[in-house]
Formats: C-alpha cells, sequence, structure tokens
C-alpha cells in the first residue's frame, strides 16, 4: 500500500485516485479528500424537552454551497443557531475551521458572517454607519473599515442610498445591506437564514447573482431557504431535514433523479380512478387534493400517449426539487 | 471572559448614536434638577428656615447632582437597553461578532455610567455657577457619578433581565425608583426618623450615594464615607453579574 499523508487544515489532500483505505473497518475508495470546513456531528437540541434537532450530522467542504431545505420547525435555524452560539446544543459538537464551536466560539465569529432572517439592522445608525460600526465589533480599525464599506456599498448597490436612515429603506435593501455587512469581516463561511424570503423577484435576482458572485470567489456558504429553485440554483449539495433530523442529502440533481425521475406528469382534476392504470403498471404516483402527480419515469412518452387517448386534462414538464421535496416531507400543511 | 476591548466597541456604539440627539438629551438631564432645585428648594425655603445649618436649597443640591446620573443611568439601561434587547434586535446581531454577551450587557452599562457622568458635571457646574455648592472637593463629583451610574445602569439591566413587556418598568419606576429617590435623604434628613425607616432608607443604595455627594459637596467628612464607597462597588458586582446571568438566559437557549 502506498503511504500517504493527511494534513490538517482547510487545504485539500490529495490521494491518489485507485487509493483504498479502511475508516472503521469499512472500506472506502478515496478519490480527492477534503478536509470539511463545516463538520456538524450528532447534534441535538430540544426546547423544554420538546426536540429541535435530533442527531443531525453533515459537512460542508471549503468553497462548497451547502443547503438546508425543510419546512417550518424543521430544525434549520436552530442548527444555524449552534453555529454561533446563539443556541447551547444538548449533544454533538461543531467544528468551523476546524475550531470548537463550544471552546472557540470567539475566533469562530471572527471569521463567520452571519445573515441572520429577521431584520436585526441597526435602526439608529444610517445605511453606511451600519457597516461602520459593525465593522468595530470585529475590530477593523476606521480607515480600513470605510474602505470595505464603499467597497460593499457598491457591491449590494447600495452606494446611492448610503445616508439613508434603516427605517426608509425597502425590504430588498434592507437585505442588501444585511448581506453587505455580514461581509465587513471578509468571513471564510458565510450563514445565510432565507436570505431571500419576502423580496421581489428584481431583489431575488441581485442578491442570487450576488451570492453565486461570492461563491465564485471561494466563500463557503451555508443556507437555509424555502425556495426550490433557490436552493436548486445556488446550492451543490442540500439536506432535506425534517423533524430535526435529515431525510435526504445530495446534489440537487442527483436527488430529483434519484427521488422523481426526469419528468412530472401532472392529471388536473382527474376522475375518480383515472391514475390507477398507471400505478398498477407499476409507476409511482402521488395524489393531492384535485392534482395526480405522476413520475413515470422512462415509461414517460408511454404514459402521454396513454392520456391523451383518455381525455383527462393533464400536463407534462421536467421533474425539480420542489417534487422531491413535497415527496419526501409530504404535502401537509405544517403551521 | 469579558475583554475590555470588546466592551468599548459596544461603548462606542452607544455613542455614535448619542452624538445624533445629544442636544436634545441634556434638556431632561439638566432641566429636571433644576425643576427641583427652583420649584421645591426655592418654594420650601418660604417655610424651612435652614436644615443643619443651611438654606434648603443648598441641603438639597448635592443630592440632585447625583438624582441626574441615577435616572439617566436608569433609562438608559432600562428602556433603550430593552429595545435594543427585544425590538430592535441589536443584542442578537452584535453577539453574531466576535463580542460576547456579557461585553453587550457591559458595554451598555459603560455608556449609561458614562451618561450619568456627563449629566453629574453639568449639573454640579451649574450649582457652583449659582453659588449654591463651593467646596473644591466638587471637582471629585465625577468619580463619586461615576460610582452612580454604575449602579444604577446595573440595578436597570437587572429589571431589563426580568422585564417582559414596557409595562415592567413602571413597576420598576414606581416601586423601586421613585421611592430611591423620594426616601434617600435628598429632601429631608434621615437622622431622628423611627428605627425601620432608617434601616429602609440605610438599604436604598441611593442613600448610600447622597451620603458621600454630600461629603464632596460640602467638602465635610462623614464617618460612613469609605463604607458607603465598598457597599457600592460590592453591589456593581452582584447586579452586573445578575443581569447578565438574566440576559443570557434570555438570548441564548
Amino acid at each position: 500500500m502506498r503511504k500517504f499523508r493527511v494534513v490538517l487544515g482547510p487545504s485539500p489532500v490529495h490521494f491518489p485516485d485507485d487509493t483504498a483505505l479502511r475508516v472503521r473497518g469499512s472500506k472506502v475508495t478515496v478519490g480527492v479528500a477534503m478536509e470539511p470546513y463545516l463538520a456538524v456531528d450528532g447534534l441535538s437540541k430540544s426546547y423544554d424537552g420538546v426536540p429541535a434537532v435530533r442527531g443531525l450530522s453533515f459537512t460542508i467542504s471549503p468553497a462548497e454551497t451547502y443547503g438546508l431545505l425543510g419546512p417550518n420547525g424543521a430544525g434549520k435555524s436552530t442548527t444555524i443557531s449552534c453555529l454561533y452560539g446563539l443556541v447551547r446544543p444538548d449533544a454533538g459538537r461543531a467544528l468551523i475551521g476546524g475550531l470548537d464551536v463550544r471552546t472557540e466560539l470567539r475566533r469562530i465569529k471572527a471569521l463567520a458572517g452571519i445573515v441572520p432572517q429577521d431584520d436585526c439592522l441597526d435602526p439608529d445608525l444610517s445605511v453606511e454607519e451600519n457597516l461602520w460600526v459593525y465593522g468595530h465589533y470585529f475590530g477593523i480599525e476606521s480607515g480600513e473599515v470605510r474602505r470595505r464599506a464603499d467597497e460593499l456599498l457598491r457591491f449590494v448597490e447600495l452606494a446611492d442610498h448610503r445616508k439613508k436612515k434603516v427605517p426608509e429603506l425597502s425590504g430588498g435593501m434592507r437585505r442588501r445591506l444585511l448581506i453587505g455587512r455580514a461581509l465587513i469581516n471578509q468571513p471564510k463561511l458565510l450563514i445565510l437564514d432565507e436570505p431571500t424570503t419576502g423580496l421581489d423577484p428584481q431583489a431575488r435576482h441581485l442578491v442570487w447573482s450576488r451570492l453565486r458572485e461570492l461563491k465564485r470567489r471561494g466563500v463557503t456558504m451555508l443556507l437555509t431557504t424555502h425556495y426550490m429553485d433557490e436552493a436548486q440554483m445556488l446550492c451543490d449539495r442540500l439536506a432535506i431535514m425534517d423533524h430535526g433530523r435529515m431525510s435526504v442529502e445530495s446534489t440537487p440533481r442527483e436527488l430529483i433523479d434519484r427521488h422523481v425521475g426526469a419528468s412530472v406528469v401532472e392529471l388536473h382534476a382527474p376522475p375518480p380512478g383515472a391514475a390507477r392504470p398507471f400505478s398498477e403498471a407499476g409507476i409511482e404516483t402521488h395524489e393531492f387534493e384535485d392534482i395526480v402527480y405522476l413520475f413515470p419515469r422512462d415509461q414517460t412518452p408511454d404514459v402521454l400517449r396513454k392520456l391523451s387517448e383518455t381525455g383527462v386534462a393533464f400536463a407534462s414538464r421536467p421533474a425539480n426539487l420542489e417534487d422531491v421535496f413535497l415527496k419526501i416531507v409530504g404535502r401537509g400543511l405544517r403551521d | 471572559m469579558i475583554d475590555a476591548r470588546y466592551v468599548a466597541r459596544v461603548w462606542r456604539r452607544n455613542a455614535v448614536v448619542w452624538t445624533k440627539y445629544w442636544l436634545g438629551s441634556f434638556v431632561g438631564t439638566v432641566g429636571e434638577p433644576l425643576l427641583y432645585l427652583f420649584l421645591l428648594g426655592y418654594g420650601m425655603e418660604r417655610l424651612i428656615k435652614e436644615v443643619e445649618g443651611m438654606s434648603y436649597s443648598r441641603f438639597i443640591a448635592p443630592g440632585l447632582i447625583l438624582t441626574a446620573s441615577m435616572y439617566d443611568a436608569t433609562f438608559e439601561c432600562t428602556y433603550a437597553s430593552f429595545t435594543r434587547m427585544t425590538k430592535q434586535n441589536t443584542y442578537r446581531s452584535i453577539i453574531s461578532t466576535p463580542v460576547n454577551l456579557s461585553e453587550v450587557v457591559a458595554g451598555d452599562i459603560l455608556w449609561a455610567t458614562t451618561r450619568g457622568v456627563i449629566s453629574a458635571v453639568l449639573v454640579s457646574a451649574l450649582l457652583a455657577l449659582l453659588g449654591l455648592l463651593d467646596s473644591p472637593t466638587l471637582i471629585f463629583m465625577p468619580l463619586l457619578a461615576l460610582l452612580c451610574g454604575a449602579l444604577f445602569g446595573s440595578l436597570a439591566m437587572v429589571a431589563t433581565g426580568l422585564a417582559r413587556d414596557y409595562d415592567f418598568f413602571t413597576y420598576f419606576f414606581t416601586l423601586v425608583v421613585s421611592p430611591m429617590f423620594l426616601f434617600s435623604g435628598i429632601f429631608f434628613p434621615l437622622e431622628g426618623m423611627s428605627g425601620w425607616a432608617v434601616a429602609l432608607a440605610e438599604s436604598l443604595p441611593m442613600t448610600w450615594m447622597v451620603r458621600m455627594s454630600r461629603v464632596l459637596a460640602y467638602g465635610r467628612m462623614d464617618p460612613a464615607f469609605f463604607g458607603d464607597i465598598v457597599k457600592s462597588i460590592l453591589s456593581i458586582l452582584v447586579l452586573f453579574i445578575l443581569s447578565v446571568r438574566l440576559i443570557e438566559r434570555r438570548l441564548i437557549r
């Protein structure tokens, strides 16, 4: 067996492509092994006896964008709050950049940027002062913080509004300022809790473009979202959580292929029993309210031909992450 | 756990905000003690010839200096801090940076203390200009205001840690702050009152403050002076630690 050396730290460790090694007795084939930038292991948290997160584990590689998806109450916000000390986990641990959240919180917070779900801009300060004062919390000296603030105001397109008071800003401007503020310490890890919730389409697209730019610059990102198009576009990998546990984890493409297939056929208000021949033929069907969803995979042409003969109203479209999400989590309301 | 550099950054945030409305803040700070001095002081002088060998206005003047400090620090760490902690989420956003929650609390109390010192300086200067107080030891009043501001800032922060809503502060002011103001020996001497009344007054930190303020304002030593300093410092420590505990319990789950 060839010798190899494991280097601790964020730099990638290269193994020969055919290297096989044993990890706790199981054989693992390693292509390019990467020391994760963020590693969560067995994280658990209950609030007054009600479990919010139950034994969650995942890792994020350097420069990777990772999404946490799940219905309300799945434990997404609790998980990310554990990463910067707002919530103390009951069990499990989290390492960021090799630092333990329990003991090195100050150092972790110095290298992370946090875009929280709720608006917590300082309403007593103007747009530019929000960046300056926030930068001072990190100990960045005045000249440098002003230089970075100028750059960030251009980056989030708020340079023309720099003197405005926070209460005068629109929802989209506030969110952009929150993102700009989270970048003042030039973070290695950006944590975004629902970064585009409540934004109009223009504002969402601007936020997405900026997040893609940060991704190109090599910023590691962890984001939660309710928008599947957002997750599909931004995330290299994602996890769908439910009831505090991880249900599935993979790349968006692989999740769609594995759980749904390439296309989805929707039957709109079909007569009773219209879907039965398909389910009897082994095609996966899901019924919800007045729509039946068929996941015909390689039988798609066949299914479409049969449907056009029956006269049932239907539509065929490419499968997306939302299909995966609803299949895994179910369609019932969570409130 | 507490690093002074981080406390200073929180203090600085509050100072930056204050520079936007500082002129307005002086109206309450200086206006209120002057109202008491002119309306109560000169009004009561028609009934009271002298107290402890001096005019009534001169008798109440030292206490009014620290009254300004007490109210400024108390308002700062009740309504203002509570708003930052709850409505504005300012505390949450600061603790997303390398600053710890205990440093946020300390920074707010330090800022409240600063407000208290500024008020004491202004009111002392006014009283000296009016010729009511003339002892050279008056220049040490800001040091006493430092104690006074830190003590009432910490006490107010405990109230903020306990408050569920703004109504709580109505009770706090009516049941704690106002009795402290009225029953601490500012307006009438405590000597010669019945035992339980003296014991009650002695349990109020403002009583210690007022006694110390008379020492500095008149340049006349009091045997309780150093004991009062020690009691004040111990109270600040206890109240500060308690307030940090209470606020951590609220914000970190």
